[in-house]
Formats: C-alpha cells, structure tokens, sequence
C-alpha cells in the first residue's frame, strides 16, 4: 500500500511538471508566437520572389516614426490582375469591394512609453534586417529581436548612439 | 576572429541538414559518455574520501568499480570522448557560417582542457596501489581532473547557450567571452551533473547486474549497495531533471522557443517518469534484477534533451539559415547561368508565345495598362535592340514610377530570347494591338 501510494505520488509530481509545460505552451501559442494575420500575407514571395522593397509597401519608414502598413489600394494595384484565383487574394479583393481596412496584428510592439522613430534610425543607415530580421525569408511575419530596452541600448552602445533615459522615454 | 569562418564552405540546404543531423547524433553520443565519466568520476572520489574518514569495504569496492567502469579503456576514450568536440566545433561553424563563431571557438579552447582532465582522471584510475602510501597523491588527480572537466564544459555549454541567443551576438566584442553567466547557461551546467547522475546510476544498475553477468552478484550485501546507490541516483536525478526543463524553458529566448519545443519536453518528462518509476521499482524490489530497462530510458532521454537543444538551435538560427539559403540559392542559379551561357539558346517564336501566355500576360497588354505599363508604350525603345530587351527581362529594374516594380520571372536563357523575339515581332506586325 505504502509503496503503491508512493509510486503514486511520483507519477503525480511528473504529471504537475507536464501540466506546467503545457501551461507555459498555451502561454507561448497565446501571446508569444507569431500571431495569426487576416491574409496569410506571405513576405517572402513579395521580397524574394518578385523582388518589391521595403518601401514600396512600407512607404513612410525613412519619413516617419512609424513605418506604417499599405493601403489596400496598394496591394489591389497588382492584385486586380495577380494571382486573383489564390482564395488569399480572393480575402484581400473582399476588403477592397467593402472598402474595409485590414485588421492586421501587429508583431513588433513597443510599449506606449517608449518613444521609436523609425525615420530616425533610416537615416543612420540601419538596416530594416537589424530589428526585423530576415523578412524576405519569412512566409509568416514572426519577431526574431526581443526590442527589450537591454538590447536597445546595447545597439546604441555599439554605434555610440545617444544612452539618456530621454531619447526614448520623452 | 575570423579564423574559423575561413575554414568552412557556405553551406548549402542538403549541408545543413547533414550538418544539423550529425550535430544531434555526435552531441547524444558525447554527451553519454561524458555524463557517464564525469558521474561516475565524481561518485567515485566522493565515495574515496568517505571511506577514507569511516572506512568501508563496500564503499571503496564501488568506487574502485565506478572509476575502472568510467575510464575503461583510451580507445573508447578518445573516440566518444575526444574527437566529437571538433566534430561539433566544425559542425556548429557550418550551421553558424558567417556570424557568430563563439560556440565553434568554444569547443576548440575546451579541447585541450577535455584531454587534460581524462589524462588525469585516467592517472586517478591507476595511482590506486598508491592509496595506501599517499592518499593525497592518490586523490589529487582525480579532483584536478574533475575540476578541469568541469571548467572545460562550462565553457562549452556557455557555448551552446549562446548558439540559442543571436541577439546577442553582434555585442560581443571580446572574442575569448566563455563565462556567461546568463540564467539559462547557468541551467545548462547545472543539468549537466544532473544527468551525469542520471546516467551512472543507471548505467550502474545495467552493468553491475547484466554485463557481464555472474560472479558479481554472489556477494549479497554489496549487491543490494550497487543497487540501493544505482537506484538512487537514478531516481534523484529523475526527479530533479524536470525542475531544470522547466526553467530553461523559461529562459530562453523567445526566438528559440516554438510549439514542437515544448512538445518535445513533454515527452522528455514523461520519459523521465518512466525511468524514476523503474528506478524506484529496483529500489523496492529486491528480488528482481534491474534489467536494461532503465538504462535506455535514461539514454532515450537525453537523446531527447539533446534534440530539444537542437530545436530550439534550430528556430534561434532559422532568421540567419534563411540568408544562407538564400546565399546557396543565389549561387546554384549562377552556375546554372554560366552553364547556359555556355551553351548558346536557341528560342523560337513559337515557344515566345507560349511563355507570354503563361507568364507575361499575367501583368501585361500591348494595348493597355493591367499592372505593368502596355507593351506599345514600351517596346518601340527595343526595336533593333533584341539584346537590350533580353537582358530586362533577365534583370528587371523600375522604370516608371507610376508602375510597381516587374520581378524577376525566373526564365531560362532560351525562353528570355523567344519571348523577346515573340514580343518584338508581334509588335512590329502590328498584330500587338488585337491582344
């Protein structure tokens, strides 16, 4: 009895463990994975493939502090004659018949107190693949920097940029 | 610091998958046998040291056992102990081509320290006759050597913890930086005792009663010790194991994280439930002879534990595989230009128009605007200059604003000269404007 109700308790604690780990994984999918977009709008054929810019699409990066997403009539400039069997395209065409904007997720969220200009870093020459990575490679849009403040200031300590708490925090 | 980068050919996709399979395969085999030598080291200088305080036959049987089963033969030594770490050094360069050369670096200065510490554990196993005479003279090598090993691994696990965290890469600027103390290395080299533990304890079990089998077990007493210490290590390290999945999976970096990591350390714990079972099963069962059960749960499981380091490896590097890839691609189209140039194409008309119906008509008309500019506004700045024509279709570049951007098609050197013959004759017949 003693050793059943042990063996018991052994199972029982992996069992917690396993339970944990699910747990973290719910957590992951919930709010850490790359989140799922309206259109499975795929970066790597438009950069790779057909060989577009960055800022053909994300026309304000080097004029703003946002970069800012295309207007549909941006994509429809193509997509009224492109690929418009694709049930994606068929997605996007539906939001341009009902002149409806597209709710797309944002993946690289900054907190509210933290100021980023995106124009400002343009102008310094960083590269788009330095806080967004490969995103000519990526089918889905995924986040590969932490953009924690550590690694921003380890950046700016790199390149002798400005460290004072208000460059980002105005 | 660049010596390393010099040395590897950029991968292509069939390297890296190559490179990444070995990689798994010669870390569980490493690593096996590591754990097994390192525990076994460890156990057997621990149980020295007691017996020498309160003597005990038992106690210094078991750890003469443990250091002649640890260090059993040079041969066995050198190749799973020794030679995997260039292996691996080559192994994680390939994979890292081009970035980051640390965690190759870091096997290749642990190397000498690795030989360094079997040399002396191997001095330990037969300065045994001296015990008697000079205890200390006895015991200082293996306490060196252990210590050796163990500084030898943290540098190389602070290796691998870097693998997993490009984000740092860029900032470090000194290139001998081996000691992070960063929680999750701080993980990794916990664990690895851990499963040291886990392993000799049920290597222990297995050998002592299975391999080779008989005269061992005639004597009762040390048996049930064997088994009580086998067991126990087992079942400890067991239950110990899973605390440390858990935390390094909080602490790596999000980047390397994804749902089949997770997965895979699910099934790592329950494979750890099973072997503590079984260990607590030898534990408690005295008549039952611990069978080869536990010992391959408990390899399975670190070959699993070395897979789930390989995941997140994997999904931590995906962002700089792809730039390799991408690089491998680049350079398979241009030998195959070259090859083609080569050989000169020959197009057709005929074949022109079939790839203007597959592929160009998508975006244009010669009469009108689709997405692409009308070919009649276009093509009278190409007529006499087929070559001129070729080559844009070959290497697209904007031309007027008012249109995105024509990607590159992809056509082969032949299909390139007949839809360019296509397209000028049909505009010079006059027939463009029917289309």
């Amino acid at each position: 009895m003693k050793k059943l109700l042990t063996v018991s308790l052994i199972y029982a604690y992996f069992g917690v463990i396993i339970v944990v780990i699910g747990g973290l994984r719910a957590y992951w999918n919930k709010y850490k994975a790359p989140p799922d977009q309206p259109i499975n709008f795929p970066h790597q054929i438009h950069v790779t493939k057909v060989g577009l810019k960055c800022f053909f699409c994300h026309s304000n990066a080097d004029k703003s502090i946002h970069a800012t997403v295309p207007p549909v009539s941006r994509c429809m400039s193509c997509h009224k004659a492109v690929a418009t069997d694709r049930p994606e395209i068929q997605k996007l065409t539906g939001y341009w018949k009902e002149k409806r904007p597209i709710q797309w997720a944002q993946v690289h969220k900054l907190p509210d107190f933290v100021y980023f200009s995106h124009k400002r870093h343009m102008k310094k020459g960083v590269a788009c693949e330095t806080c967004h990575g490969q995103v000519g490679a990526m089918m889905k849009m995924r986040r590969v920097r932490s953009l924690t403040m550590g690694w921003c200031i380890s950046c700016h300590r790199l390149h002798q940029a400005s460290t004072d708490c208000a460059t980002c925090h105005k | 610091m660049d010596y390393i980068n010099q040395l590897i050919f950029p991968p292509s996709e069939g390297h890296l998958l190559v490179a990444r399979f070995l990689l798994v395969v010669t870390l569980v085999v490493h690593f096996a046998y590591i754990g097994f030598a390192v525990g076994a080291s460890m156990i057997s200088l621990f149980l020295n040291v007691v017996d020498r305080d309160t003597p005990n036959a038992n106690l210094r049987r078991f750890a003469k056992y443990l250091i002649d089963l640890g260090m059993v033969h040079r041969g066995l030594v050198f190749f799973v102990g020794i030679v995997p770490i260039p292996v691996v050094a080559l192994l994680y360069a390939q994979n890292m081509y081009q970035t980051s050369e640390l965690t190759a670096l870091a096997f290749v200065v642990a190397l000498p320290l690795v030989v360094a510490g079997f040399c002396l554990l191997f001095r330990y196993k037969a300065s045994w006759g001296l015990r008697e005479k000079s205890f200390l003279l006895h015991l200082a090598p293996g306490v060196l050597g252990l210590g050796v090993l163990t500084v030898a691994y943290f540098i190389i696990l602070s290796g691998v913890s870097l693998s997993m965290d490009p984000e740092k890469w860029p900032f470090i600027t000194n290139p001998y930086n081996f000691f992070m103390f960063s929680w999750n290395n701080m993980i990794r080299f916990l664990r690895f005792p851990i499963m040291a533990f886990a392993v000799t304890g049920s290597a222990v079990l297995f050998f002592y009663f299975n391999w080779p089998e008989g005269e061992k077990l005639e004597d009762e007493q040390y048996s049930r010790f064997v088994r009580y210490v086998g067991g126990g290590l087992t079942l400890g390290a067991c239950a110990v194991l899973p605390v440390f999945v858990v935390w390094n999976l909080i602490t790596l970096p999000n980047v390397a994280l994804s749902l089949s990591l997770y997965g895979t350390c699910i099934i790592l714990v329950a494979l750890l439930a099973c072997a503590a079972g079984k260990a607590f099963g030898a534990l408690v069962s005295p008549a039952r002879t611990p069978g080869a059960g536990i010992f391959i749960t408990i390899l399975v499981t670190l070959a699993l534990l070395n897979v789930a380091d390989s995941i997140a490896h994997e999904n931590a590097i995906s962002d700089h595989t792809s730039v390799l890839l991408s690089a491998a691609q680049t350079a398979k189209l241009e030998r195959e230009a070259k090859r083609e140039a080569a050989a000169p194409a020959k197009g057709s008309v005929a074949e022109g128009e079939q790839v203007f119906k597959k592929v160009c008509a998508t975006c244009h008309r010669f009469d009108r605007k689709v997405v692409g500019p009308p070919y009649d506004q276009t093509l009278p700045q190409y007529v006499g200059h087929q070559d001129q024509l070729e080559a844009f279709i070959r290497q697209p570049s904007k031309k007027n604003p008012e249109y995105p951007p024509m990607p590159q098609l992809g056509l082969r050197s032949g299909e390139v000269q007949s839809v360019a013959m296509y397209l000028l004759q049909t505009y010079q017949n006059g027939a463009g404007k029917k289309k």
